[in-house]
């Protein structure tokens, strides 16, 4: 009987898709099946794969795989955009991505096109170098996050703001944590924060100086109950009058869960947001980067509050910390996965008796660059118990990088998909090409994406031809290696298929047709920096570029200017 | 009713019959690494002493061997880690057995992964993926086309406009 039950459910079920052994053919695996496979690959692949044959293609549409892309529009591909998304509107539907990113963009007819076209989409834009506020709310009825980098300070572009919030029903997000974003502009979006009411924010960064204290006292009052991500950047020391304002305000906050800080903003203010904010806020992030005067008892109050919420931790120039209050680490060994102690004057031996005491299973991310007096031993413990490592940064380590602590790193840090070693001058060849299994080589570090060897200047061709060798690398920076020539490229070409961005700057050697052998050998090369390392003539460069070569997107070349093409 | 749920999975041997009639005697514990079959017996519940066939009409013997092997390495392995948070995939997580292991012909590779996709057996799903998109990483679509022998069917005129997005677009 059971038996019976047991077919009849197996036969029900079981029979979804046919299959025949002796076909040679592939079998077509379902949809969804093909879907899982790309959610693997990068933008640059998904390209690819994109033009195989129309079926991939119409798979590469679903919205989980167009989240690995966005839309990138500058002042020299806007015009094509426009003709194109109105002579050939089934386009349209390829370029709906719901990240925009406007660079040197001014208020012009092809812009309204291209919002006309592709606004409803959008969720997130990103605007550098481009006052185009007047013109947003009309065209994008999705957005949820502003992100402003810089924007000049034209008297002409400030009668043109308006920005409505109240226009986007789902605003929750807003940045402006950044030097280029002029007072009046952050101003204006301030007051419609207040008087727009957006009532879900859940994101702000923005930066301040004294004289506008209040005001974001005020906004940040308004928003306490919703803000769940918060990025100040205080340049000044806060009147002591103004203290228990801030105080008060950071009482209120509830919901927190990254606190990012920067700039040297005083032992005392410091002390007040973190004694102020409650146990309640469950911060998973805390970004310090700058405090100068964080001392050893600051951070053991963070990690005494929040060791059972934070993960990510950035004190970089935070130079008061030493290696004895660096142990502290210890109590969240379990949970933190990204560090970052750039510039401090530290031996990273805290480290060593503290986070990394045995092997880490958690940590991810690390950053330790310019801590020049690590030592070379440091290194090797921290590669063979930091197992999980995806992201080092050790720029300027001279002392503690060399080829045998590099072993260590090409022989445990198997998962690292970024690697900084700029300026580390002591690496040569045979510290990448390895040597047997116990000095294996940098390409031992298989899923490598960025690489960064800027100033290395003992590397050459050799290490181009021979070890430079990762299928899935997108980004490298070889500026300052002075004995890279043409024929370390040619290497550099074949090995390195998926390069998207190369900085080959200030390498004297290479000759003038290096470039025409990089773009022709590269072919998802999007951005190429060869400044200061040819003469060629930057007009007829640019005349090939744009006739044959349209993937390529920014030449870098002797004269300061970028060539966009 | 207490006595009846604790006898339920007692049978330590099951036979899986494959679509060519070939039987395969198994250790349970073996075949329930697909957490499709482990379900099903599961729910139908079995006692010692039944002589349970559980017929697969959609698997070969030959994949079915295959798998098989495979289940029988990994019979002991830790469940695999549901946590996978916002972290990026990874195509380079093949063990050396494994990697040996699926040094098999295009064809096999993709029936494999449709039985655990099918069979829900996460960890072979897994890196049979990571397999074939380690075959399309860093390649042109001529070169993705002539790995898995596929016919270009875009005209000119169609790819085109396809091949210009790059213009606009890049990686989030």
């Amino acid at each position: 009987m059971i038996l019976k039950t047991m077919r009849k459910k197996m036969s029900d079920t079981l029979i979804a898709y046919p299959m025949d052994a002796q076909e040679t053919q592939l079998p077509d695996l379902p949809n969804e099946i093909w879907i899982k496979l790309f959610t693997y690959l990068t933008h640059g692949d998904l390209q690819q794969v994109k033009l195989v044959c129309k079926h991939w293609c119409d798979l590469c549409r679903v919205p989980e795989l167009k989240r690995k892309s966005k839309l990138v529009i500058t002042a020299h591909n806007l015009k094509d955009l426009s003709q194109v998304l109105k002579s050939s509107p089934e386009i349209c539907e390829y370029l709906q991505y719901e990240c925009l990113e406007l660079h040197g963009v001014k208020v012009q007819k092809d812009l309204l096109t291209a919002f006309e076209y592709l606004g409803y989409y959008i969720r997130q834009l990103k605007l550098h170098e481009s006052p185009v506020f007047c013109v947003l709310n009309d065209y994008l009825p999705e957005l949820e996050e502003l992100i402003l980098t810089r924007i000049p300070s034209v008297q002409s572009y400030v009668n043109n703001f308006s920005v409505d919030l109240y226009k986007f029903p789902k605003f929750k997000s807003l940045h402006m944590s950044c030097a280029g974003v002029t007072y009046y502009i952050k101003i204006q979006l301030l007051r419609n924060l207040i008087y727009d009411q957006c009532e879900h924010l859940e994101r702000l960064s923005l930066e301040f100086d004294r004289t506008q204290e209040d005001l974001i006292l005020y906004t940040l009052e308004l928003h306490a109950d919703s803000l769940r991500q918060l990025g100040i950047g205080n340049h000044w020391n806060s009147k002591p009058s103004t203290l228990i304002k801030w105080q008060r305000t950071f009482e209120k906050f509830s919901k927190l869960e990254v606190l990012k800080i920067t700039g040297n903003c005083g032992y005392n203010w410091l002390k007040i947001i973190l004694e102020s904010l409650g146990a309640e806020n469950r911060l998973r992030a805390i970004d310090l980067s700058g405090s100068f005067e964080l001392s050893d008892d600051l951070l053991k109050l963070i990690v005494r509050k929040w060791a059972n919420s934070v993960e990510s931790l950035d004190l970089m120039f935070c130079q008061c910390i030493t290696d004895d209050g660096l142990k502290q680490l210890g109590a969240i060994k379990n949970k933190l996965h990204h560090l970052n102690l750039a510039k401090c004057r530290l031996t990273a031996e805290g480290l060593l008796q503290g986070l990394v005491e045995n092997t880490n299973y958690a940590l991810r991310s690390l950053n330790l660059s310019h801590i020049t007096s690590m030592a070379e031993g440091c290194i090797c413990l921290l590669a063979q118990r930091l197992c999980n490592l995806t992201t080092l940064n050790l720029e300027n380590c001279y002392e503690a990088v060399t080829d045998s602590s590099l072993y260590y790193i090409f022989r445990y840090l198997k998962r690292l998909r970024h690697l900084v070693l700029d300026d580390c001058i002591h690496i040569t060849d045979g510290g990448l090409i390895g040597a047997d299994p116990s000095k294996p080589a940098i390409s031992n570090l298989k899923g490598l994406q960025t690489l960064s060897l800027r100033g290395c200047c003992n590397l050459s061709n050799r290490s181009l031809r021979e070890a430079l060798n990762f299928q899935e690398l997108r980004k490298l920076e070889l500026s300052y290696c002075h004995n890279i020539s043409s024929s370390g490229i040619e290497g550099l070409v074949q090995h390195c298929p998926a390069l998207e961005d190369l900085t080959i700057s200030s390498c004297f050697m290479l000759a003038d047709n290096s470039v025409l052998q990089i773009v022709l050998g590269l072919p998802r090369l999007r951005k190429l920096n060869v400044r200061n390392c040819i003469n060629y003539d930057a007009h007829s460069v640019g005349y090939e570029m744009t006739y044959t070569y349209k993937t390529l997107q920014e030449l870098t070349m002797n004269c300061a200017n970028t060539l966009e093409v | 009713m207490s006595k009846v749920s604790s006898k339920k999975i007692e049978a330590k041997q099951i036979d899986f019959q494959s679509s060519d009639n070939e039987f395969f005697n198994i250790d349970v514990q073996v075949a329930k690494c697909s957490g499709r079959i482990k379900t099903f017996l599961e729910d139908c519940g079995m006692r010692s002493g039944d002589n349970v066939i559980v017929p697969l009409p959609n698997v070969n013997s030959e994949i079915l061997r295959q798998i098989l092997n495979w289940a029988n390495y990994h019979k002991d392995d830790p469940q695999p880690n549901e946590d996978d948070r916002d972290e990026e995939k990874r195509t380079d997580d093949i063990s050396l057995w494994d990697a040996e292991f699926l040094k098999v012909d295009q064809g096999i590779l993709f029936h494999l992964i449709m039985a655990a996709n099918y069979r829900d057996i996460k960890g072979l799903f897994d890196i049979t993926c990571q397999t074939v998109a380690n075959m399309m990483k860093g390649k042109t679509s001529a070169e993705i086309r002539e790995t898995f022998n596929i016919r270009n069917d875009f005209t000119p005129a169609e790819e085109e406009p396809i091949g210009r997005e790059n213009e606009w677009c890049e990686q989030q």
